[in-house]
This record gives structure tokens, sequence and C-alpha cells, in this order.
């Protein structure tokens, strides 16, 4: 267990008691907090990398017209919650370079999700077209790291 | 005997063919001047219309338009500086006049040249300018169907979004923090987030975990926000920081269950609430804001 490990897992239990007391972590020890949260992050950027395939997927049956815009952002939604709440107890502190930018362009098409408005009619500002072509062009980016 | 020349006056037989010119030309411009006097006294008066090409022009600039059309050599005219002071129309413009009253086949300069004459059906019809319209109407919209009619002018009015947070008597105001949760916003929220509030939620037909919108689950989550609203630390930031759509927000975050609610800071209207990834908690911890990666 390298020096990274023993770290986040002290954090982690330190975190868990203060939880158990109903107390916030972040109020307690907020420098102790930033330093679990950056850890928790490089975690959390590796569980969407892991997943890519599914991610890649997910947007290409969209961007294919195989799903509707509705369709894929309650799928996609369920995809991001799932890894987002992945077990952090499995670690893996070596992750890859790419898997931070990767994890931000799944962030932004959550917001896409986010703010798309699935019964908006043509012309409105968040309607279909829009959310098309925010998906089309976040998927040019993410796979120039695809290729990589 | 000496024939006599000019018409109508006359005396005698010494008129001499200049006297007979001298004559006409008097003549000439008497009758424009009752005519003149005639007009201006019977109400054919055209109210005196001043061009002010700039904000700085002397309000005296008096321009008398008698074609449409050049009003802008006429504007231009003073731009170049010519006399402002002088009542009545320069050699050029006499010159003018004069060619234009021979293009329509003669009479007095001044009646075709300088009196105040309205040019109806100068202007094209269906300009820019005009009043008319050329759409057709929809007879449905009035007497059809009814729904269209209304469904057209709630479209052209408000967003959804603004629909969605008009004032209901569901909604929840919080004085202790001035926010205020639209009962709308919360309706259409809670389907993909009110799971992380622990609302009933079930995977729909295709399995993915979704609240359905009933009035329980709206209200429980409501009462969740509210919750989160009370014991979070109030964060004033932004959302969605350097989009077109950024705007000024108040977020409450809960570092216990990592939930956030986001409110605009210009209405105090609820905007989404959702649990965080740790991405986004460092984001709002470090930059205030949430939305920009």
């Amino acid at each position: 267990m390298d020096c990274d490990t023993k770290r986040y897992f002290y954090l982690l239990e330190q975190e868990e008691i203060f939880k158990k007391q109903g107390v916030s972590f972040y109020k307690v020890n907020r420098e102790d907090y930033m330093e679990l949260l950056n850890y928790k992050v490089r975690l959390e950027n590796q569980n969407y990398w892991e997943n890519r395939q599914k991610y890649v997927s997910v947007i290409s049956q969209f961007l294919n017209e195989i799903t509707t815009a509705e369709d894929f952002s309650d799928e996609f939604l369920d995809l991001w919650k799932k890894d987002r709440d992945r077990d952090g107890s499995k670690i893996n502190f070596e992750p890859d370079t790419i898997s931070e930018e990767f994890s931000s362009l799944i962030g932004k098409i959550f917001s896409c999700c986010e703010i798309f408005e699935p019964e908006s009619k043509e012309e409105d500002e968040y309607d279909e077209k829009w959310f098309k072509n925010s998906i089309k062009e976040i998927f040019y980016e993410m796979q120039k790291y695809l290729d990589e | 005997m000496i024939h006599k020349k000019g018409y109508p006056y006359s005396y005698g037989d010494d008129l001499t063919p200049k006297m007979a010119g001298n004559n006409r030309k008097q003549a000439v411009s008497y009758s424009v001047l009752i005519t003149s006097i005639w007009y201006y006294n019977l109400g054919f008066r055209e109210p005196i219309q001043s061009y002010s090409p700039f904000s700085n022009e002397p309000k005296t600039a008096i321009v008398r338009v008698v074609e449409t059309s050049r009003v802008n050599s006429i504007v231009n005219s003073i731009n170049r500086g010519g006399d402002l002071e002088k009542s009545g129309p320069g050699p050029r413009a006499k010159a003018e006049a004069l060619k234009n009253a021979r293009k329509t086949g003669g009479g007095s300069i001044f009646v075709q040249g300088f009196t105040p004459q309205r040019q109806y059906g100068s202007r094209p019809i269906n300009k820019p300018l005009s009043c008319r319209n050329n759409v057709k109407i929809n007879e449905e919209q009035f007497n059809g169907n009814q729904n269209t009619a209304k469904q057209t002018n709630q479209d052209c009015t408000i967003t959804r979004e603004q629909r969605r947070n008009l004032p209901n008597p569901d909604d929840v105001i919080i004085t202790d923090q001035d926010v205020i949760i639209r009962h709308g916003q919360a309706k259409y929220k809670v389907k993909n987030h009110g799971s992380d509030f622990n609302i009933p939620s079930k995977p729909n037909e295709k399995g993915w975990l979704k609240t359905p919108r009933t009035s329980e689950t709206i209200e429980g989550f409501k009462d969740e926000i509210k919750k989160l609203v009370l014991r979070g630390e109030r964060i004033e930031g932004t959302y969605r920081k350097g989009e077109p759509d950024q705007f000024s927000a108040i977020h409450f975050y809960d570092s216990v269950s990592g939930c956030n609610a986001i409110f605009k800071q210009e209405t105090k209207e609820f905007v989404s609430a959702w649990k965080l990834t740790q991405g986004q908690v460092s984001d709002l911890l470090t930059n205030k804001n949430i939305g920009d990666y």
C-alpha cells in the first residue's frame, strides 16, 4: 500500500466517523476535507474512464438516431449516476492522465442533459436540435482522447 | 399701322413688343400671387416638414418636400452647406423645378416645383414602412380551433422555464434564506433527481431509475430541498460559468449528503438540485460554480 492509498483510507475513515455523528467533515477540518476530495476526484475520473465504451455506445446510438433525445438523456443520467455512486474502495491511484479530460467531457454532457427541454418545440432555446448539436460537438472532442 | 401686340393690356398704337413682354410678365406674377393667397386662405396648407439629419442641426432647417425620392438629395444639399436662411428657392432649385415642369408638360415653376403637394401613391405598398400586411389570417385561430390559438399565444410570450415558474399556491417560500421553490419547477426536476433525495423511485420500462411525478413525490421533493436549504452551506456564486447562458446563483451545499440546491440570484427561484459528483463538489468549493468543466 503506497503513501497516497494510506492517507486516503485514513481521511476516509475520519469522514465516516464525523458522518455517523451527523457532523460535516468539511465544517470540522476543511483542509483535510479538501485533500480527501482531491483523492475522490481522481478516483471518480477513473470510474468514468473505465466505463468509456458504454458512454461511447450510448452517445453513438443517439447521434445515429437509433435512440431519441429523451431516451438518450435518461440512459446517460442513469449511467452517470451509477458511476458517481460506485464504491470508492476499489482504488487505483495510477489513473490514466486522459481520464481527467474524459471526465470533464462527461460533466459537459450531464450539463446539457440537465438543461435540455424534452418537451420543447422547434426553435425553443434548449430544444432537441440544440441538444444534438451540443452532444455532437462534445463527442468530436471526446474522440481525440479515445483515439490516443 | 403698328399691329397691336400683347394681351390683355395695351395702351394704344404705340405699344411696343418690349412693353407687351413686360405686361405678360406682370400678369403672370399677379396671377401666381393671387392664386397662392387664395390657396393659403382656403386652407390648402401643407404642414411644414423639417428634417434634421443630425441632432445638432438647427430646427429651423425647413425642407419642403416635393417628391419623396428627392428627400435625400435635398438633405445632402443642406449638409453640403446650403443656405438655410433663404426664404425661397435658389437658382439651382429653380432650374431643376423648371426641368421637371417641362417633363410633366409645363405649368408654373412655383406650382410644379415648390408648392407643397402630397404625393399620393408614391410609396410602394408593403415596404417596411407599410401598415398593411399581407399575412393571411388563419381563421382557425379565431373560430375553429381555439386551443391552437391559445397555445400559439403562450408560446410567443413565455418560455417553458418561465411557465414552470409561474406563481402557484403550492410554492414553498423559505424566508430564512430568502428563496422560493416553485411548484412547477420542482415537478419538472423530480423525475431525474428525486432518487438523490430518497424519494420513492423505480426503474421505468427501459430499466432506468426515475421518480414518478405524483403529488406525493413532488411534495416530498420540495420538503427535502427545503431541508437542504436550511441545513446546507450558502454559497453565492455562478451556474454554468463561461457559457452564454451563465447566471449568478445561490448554492446550498450539504457536505454530509453531497447534495446541492441551485437558486437563481436574480429571482431567488429554485433551478435544480442533485447529489454532486466529486468533480462538481471541487468546482463548487474552489470556484463557487457548477456547470463549467
